[in-house]
């Protein structure tokens, strides 16, 4: 019976490196070049890593936390046009897989550090009292709310067919165009609306920003906020706390162990995909090794935290709830260098 | 069907059932009045099955 299970499992695991190499035959390229292939694979990742955790350590708790992460994640990737289209001449390389498979792996790994810190802390966090861990715990529930709250306003628009046309003028001082599928709160450089009869935008933005993305992002916020303020309503209590009976029996040392094996796994993983890799190619591409692009910034960024991470608990005995703690920031500067930086800033990296 | 559209259905089919491993795992947690973190029971298999057989579409 055991034997029969393992089997079912390398069958799964076969058929999924089937599918993902029969549609990199298909599109004849890795399926990792945009926001909706990526995002898709992060969600993938994170759930191979809980199953390599849930094989080691049989904790069901885990995965009641990661698969609704990925659930969200995924959610949130089919908001993006998912139309097979060519490359664009910058990722027509090989580097495209070796470069952004190892980011997408290392941050799937990483994100499990970041699950079993939410779990140490919905247990270890005293929500009866007011206290700073108690905001924050709320606040990282609140972000999560506003995942779904960017799935039903994009679905909302969708389906109601919303579209709004204009033209502006882009970083490089040229003409351009563009359709907004959700009411302009933010209008482009130097806009003129094109659409008769539809939202004109509040405030018009610098040309660095991507107004249109700034404008899903405040829908999000705002159908978000709503969201979240109807289950506090309807449940009558913190988010928090509807999760903590289900904490009770966790052993905090396991998951402390478990955030820190992910992060000496995911963080050697990281260093390579997003700062070797990515330097090697960008040398390729751009005929330049680093060129304080976004992105490139911000993986910095994510690596020098991830390095803090260790130092501190190694050097400084950071463990328990401030190692938890780290592990669920670390997953919040991802999340930030995947939606912010690849949306809303105008760089190299915006391909979706 | 071309490719590109089984792709997308079996996204489908692998959303809905990480939603039932999602909520399985959760049944099993709440299950596990022994307060042993460790025991993953039943549910617990259950879930991690639907885990690995919904990673194959996606």
């Amino acid at each position: 019976m055991g034997q029969n299970r393992i089997h079912h499992h390398h069958r799964g695991f076969i058929a999924n490196l089937g599918y993902f190499f029969t549609r990199w035959g298909a599109t004849g390229h890795a399926p990792l070049s945009n926001m909706f292939e990526f995002t898709t694979a992060f969600g993938m990742t994170l759930v191979a890593g809980f199953i390599v955790i849930y094989a080691l350590y049989k904790t069901p708790v885990v995965g009641m936390v990661v698969l609704p992460v990925a659930l969200l994640i995924i959610a949130f990737a089919s908001m993006f046009p998912s139309e097979v289209s060519p490359l664009i001449p910058a990722l027509q390389s090989n580097w495209l897989a070796i470069h952004v498979s190892t980011v997408v792996l290392a941050e799937g790994v990483l994100a499990i550090s970041a699950a079993a810190g939410l779990i140490y802390l919905l247990k270890v966090v005293d929500l009866n009292k007011k206290s700073k861990q108690r905001f924050w715990l709320e606040a990282i529930m609140y972000s999560l709310v506003l995942v779904v709250g960017f799935v039903v306003a994009s679905s909302y628009f969708t389906l109601t067919g919303y579209q709004s046309d204009f033209t502006y003028v882009d970083k490089e001082g040229a003409a351009a165009e563009i359709t907004y599928h959700m009411p302009a709160i933010f209008g482009m450089h130097e806009y003129e609306q094109l659409s008769e009869d539809k939202m004109t935008p509040l405030m018009e933005t610098p040309a660095v920003v991507n107004a249109g993305k700034l404008t899903t992002v405040t829908w999000s916020l705002i159908v978000g906020t709503i969201l979240y303020w109807l289950i506090r309503l309807i449940a009558r209590k913190r988010i928090a706390a509807i999760f903590k009976p289900f904490v009770k029996n966790v052993n905090l040392q396991l998951m402390d162990e478990i955030g820190y094996r992910a992060v000496i796994i995911g963080f050697p993983l990281f260093s390579l995909g997003a700062l070797i890799f990515a330097m090697i190619w960008a040398q390729i591409a751009w005929s330049r090794f680093w060129g304080w692009d976004p992105k490139e910034v911000w993986a910095l960024v994510t690596w020098l935290f991830y390095a803090a991470y260790l130092h501190l608990r190694l050097g400084k005995g950071w463990h328990g709830e401030k190692s938890a703690w780290l592990g669920v920031i670390g997953f919040a500067i991802i999340m930030f260098n995947l939606v912010a930086v690849n949306l809303i800033i105008a760089g190299l990296h915006s391909y979706a | 069907m071309s490719l590109t559209d089984l792709s997308a259905n079996l996204l489908y089919v692998a959303f809905f059932a990480y939603l039932i491993a999602a909520i399985v795992f959760g049944g099993a947690v709440k299950g596990n009045k022994e307060g042993s973190f460790q025991s993953e029971g039943r549910w617990g298999k259950i879930a991690f099955i639907i885990t690995i057989a919904a990673l194959s579409p996606t």
